[in-house]
C-alpha cells in the first residue's frame, strides 16, 4: 500500500467484484488521501468503472462484492442502503458518463438540486432555492436564476453534466467519484468540464477519483495514476513520473501506442492481441499473452503488486528493468 | 495537393444538404487529389458524417455537385451509381452495427461480389477471402466464424477486408477507430495506413481525434455547423491555425504533455 502523507480518506482492501463466473474486479488495494486526485485508467473490461461503483455501494445482486471499503472510520461493504445513503452526498458523491440518465426528465433542474438540500439538510424552500442558484453559478451556468425552472432536455450535454456536478457537490462531499464524465462530450465541452472539476477541487479541497480510458484526460486532472488491467492494478504512482518512466510493460505500451506520443503513424507501437475476457482465468500475469517482455515465468507465476521505485508500485517481474530501460 | 492540370479524384462543389429547416451542409467545396488522405474534423453537429453520407449518395443532397474523376455522382442514374459504388467504399465507426450477425466472415467479405459479380468469378471467392484476411492480419480460420466470436478490433478488420474486396480507389473512413479500445486503436490505424501505402487508395478520414489526424492526414478540413471554417495542409493547420474555431479545437484537445487544462 502506498504511503500517504495524511490518514487516508478512503481505503479499499482486497476488493473483489463478481458477476457469476465473470470476475470484474480481482483484488484491488487503494488509498486516497484528503484532497488527493487519483485517475483510474483502464480499457473496457479492466474493472475500472466497477471499482468506482463498488466503492459507492452501487453493485446490485447478483453481483457480489468482497473485501473492504472504509471511508474515514466506516466500513461500507455489506452495509444497508440506509447506512450508505448517509455516506453518499456529504461523504462520497458520484458523477456518471451519461448525464441524461442521471437526471429526472420530468422535474426542473432547480427542483432536483433543491430536493437534495430539502431532504438531506431540511432546508426551507427559500434557502434551498438561493443555494441551488449559487451551485448552478459555481458550475458555470449563466443566468442561473432564470434557468432554475428549465428541464434537463432544455440544456446541452455539457450543461447537463455541469448540473450533475452541481448536484454531486451540493452536500460538500469529501470525495467525488467521476466515471468517464466527459467521454460522451465534444472536446471543447470536455475541456470546460475538466477545467471546472480542477477549479472545484481547488475551491473545496475535495478528493477526486476519476475513472477514464483516456491517458491525456487523466493527465489533465490527476496527481496519482492507477492503471488497471484485467481487474487488477498493474501500476500506481505519481502521474508525471509514470509518464516519464513507466514501470509496467502495459503502461509503457499505452504510452507508445498513443497518437499524442509520436509524430507519424509509422512510429506507433501498437499492443498486440486483445484485452482478455472477463471470465478468463490466469495462471500467471494477465498481460503476459500480449507483453513484448514476457518470458516463460510470466505465464506460470503471477507477479505481485510491489514497490519498485520510490512512490511507485508495479505488478511485473521485470518492473525495475522496464523503468530503467 | 492537387496538381495543376490533373483531375482530382474527388471534387465537391457547393454541396448543400437541408434536413427540414436545418442546414446540415452549407455550400461545401473541396478537392481530394490522387492518393491523398484528407481529414475532416469537427464536433457533433458539425456535419462531418452527413458530408460523408451525402458524398456517397447514402443521403440525397439538396444541391451542388460531387465529381468523382470528373463525373457528377449526383446526376448519375441509379443503375450507373450502383456500378460506380465498386470504386467508392466506406468504413463505419461501429463494427458491431456494420456486420450482419447471422453471416459468417467469408460471407460478409464476399458480399460485395454478389452485388458486383463482374469483379470476380465465384470460383475464386474462397481464395480471395483468404488473401484479404491475410492482408488485414486475421487467420484464415476466421472465415467460418460469426461476428459474435470476434473482438471489436477483429470486426473492424473484417469490415476493412470487405471494403477492400472490390479494390476501391476512394475510401471514406468515418471514425474507424473511435469505438475501439485504446490498446486496439493503434493496431487498426497502422493496418489502414499500411494498406493505403500498398494500394494507394485516396482517402477521406472523418475524425474528432486531432492527435490522430495529425499523424495521418495530408490535408485537413475543419467543419463547424455545416460549414468549412478552414482547410489547409495538416502541419499548417496545427501550427498556424487561421480560424478562431480551429484554435479553440486545438486548445481543447487534451495533450499528454504536463500542462493541465488552463
Amino acid at each position: 500500500m502506498m504511503m500517504q502523507p495524511h490518514a487516508p480518506l478512503l481505503t479499499v482492501s482486497g476488493l473483489r467484484v463478481r458477476f457469476g463466473a465473470t470476475q470484474a474486479v480481482r483484488g484491488i488495494d487503494l488509498a486516497i488521501a484528503p484532497g488527493e486526485s487519483v485517475a483510474v485508467l483502464g480499457e473496457s473490461g479492466s474493472g475500472k468503472s466497477v471499482t468506482g461503483k463498488a466503492i459507492m455501494g452501487l453493485i446490485d445482486p447478483p453481483g457480489r462484492v468482497e473485501g473492504s471499503v472504509t471511508f474515514g472510520a466506516e466500513e461500507l461493504v455489506g452495509r444497508s442502503e440506509t447506512d450508505l445513503a448517509a455516506v453518499r452526498g456529504p461523504g462520497i458523491a458520484m458523477v456518471f458518463q451519461d448525464s441524461l440518465d442521471a437526471l429526472n426528465p420530468v422535474y426542473s433542474v432547480g427542483d432536483q438540486i433543491m430536493e437534495i438540500l430539502a431532504v438531506r439538510l431540511g432546508w426551507p424552500r427559500r434557502q434551498a432555492r438561493a443555494e441551488a442558484i449559487r451551485l448552478m453559478e459555481q458550475v458555470g451556468i449563466k443566468e442561473a436564476g432564470k434557468r432554475l425552472g428549465d428541464y434537463p432536455h432544455q440544456f446541452s450535454g455539457g450543461m447537463r453534466q455541469r448540473i450533475c456536478i452541481a448536484m454531486a457537490i451540493a452536500l460538500k462531499p469529501k470525495l467525488l467519484i467521476a466515471d468517464e464524465p466527459t467521454t460522451a462530450l465534444d472536446v471543447t465541452v470536455q475541456a470546460g468540464i475538466l477545467k471546472l472539476i480542477n477549479r472545484l477541487r481547488a475551491e473545496t479541497g475535495m478528493a477526486l477519483l476519476f475513472v477514464t480510458h483516456d491517458l491525456a484526460v487523466a493527465r489533465q486532472v490527476a496527481d496519482t495514476l492507477v492503471v488497471m488491467y484485467a481487474g487488477r492494478i498493474v501500476e500506481r504512482g505519481n502521474i508525471d513520473e509514470i509518464f516519464r518512466r513507466p514501470a509496467h510493460p502495459y503502461t509503457q505500451a499505452l504510452l507508445t501506442s498513443n497518437p499524442g506520443a509520436v509524430r507519424h503513424w509509422s512510429e506507433l507501437r501498437p499492443i498486440a492481441g486483445n484485452p482478455p475476457d472477463k471470465a478468463a482465468r490466469f495462471s500467471g500475469c494477465a498481460f503476459a499473452p500480449r507483453c513484448p517482455r514476457a518470458e516463460a515465468r510470466c505465464s506460470a507465476e503471477p507477479p505481485d503488486l510491489r514497490r519498485v521505485l520510490p512512490n511507485r508500485d508495479s505488478r511485473c517481474h521485470f518492473a525495475e528493468e522496464i523503468a530503467h530501460a | 495537393m492537387p496538381e495543376a492540370g490533373r483531375v482530382p479524384v474527388l471534387s465537391v462543389e457547393n454541396l448543400t444538404k437541408h434536413f427540414g429547416a436545418v442546414t446540415a451542409l452549407d455550400n461545401i467545396g473541396f478537392e481530394i487529389a490522387e492518393g491523398e488522405i484528407l481529414a475532416v474534423v469537427g464536433e457533433s453537429g458539425s456535419g462531418k458524417s452527413t458530408l460523408a453520407r451525402t458524398v456517397l449518395r447514402l443521403l440525397d443532397a439538396s444541391g451542388g455537385a460531387v465529381r468523382y474523376r470528373g463525373r457528377n455522382l449526383l446526376d448519375l442514374p441509379r443503375e450507373e451509381m450502383r456500378r460506380m459504388r465498386q470504386h467508392l467504399q466506406m468504413i463505419f465507426q461501429d463494427p458491431y452495427a456494420s456486420l450482419h450477425p447471422r453471416r459468417r466472415v467469408h460471407e460478409l467479405i464476399s458480399e460485395p461480389w454478389r452485388v458486383h459479380p463482374q469483379v470476380l468469378e465465384k470460383a475464386r471467392w474462397g481464395e480471395r477471402v483468404r488473401e484479404l484476411l491475410g492482408q488485414v492480419g486475421l487467420p484464415e480460420s476466421y472465415a467460418s466464424y460469426y461476428p459474435a466470436r470476434l473482438s471489436g478490433g477483429e470486426r473492424q478488420r473484417v469490415a476493412i477486408a470487405r471494403a477492400l474486396a472490390l479494390r476501391p480507389d476512394f475510401l471514406i473512413l468515418d471514425e474507424p477507430v473511435s469505438a475501439l479500445d485504446v490498446s486496439i486503436q493503434a493496431q487498426v490505424i497502422k493496418l489502414l495506413m499500411g494498406l493505403q501505402e500498398s494500394f494507394g487508395f485516396t482517402c477521406m478520414f472523418i475524425s474528432h481525434d486531432l492527435a490522430l489526424v495529425r499523424l495521418i492526414a495530408d490535408r485537413v478540413i475543419v467543419m463547424y455547423r455545416g460549414q468549412i471554417v478552414e482547410q489547409g495542409e495538416t502541419e499548417r493547420i496545427f501550427t498556424a491555425p487561421a480560424h478562431d474555431y480551429t484554435r479553440l479545437l486545438l486548445e481543447s484537445s487534451p495533450s499528454l504533455e504536463g500542462e493541465a487544462v488552463p
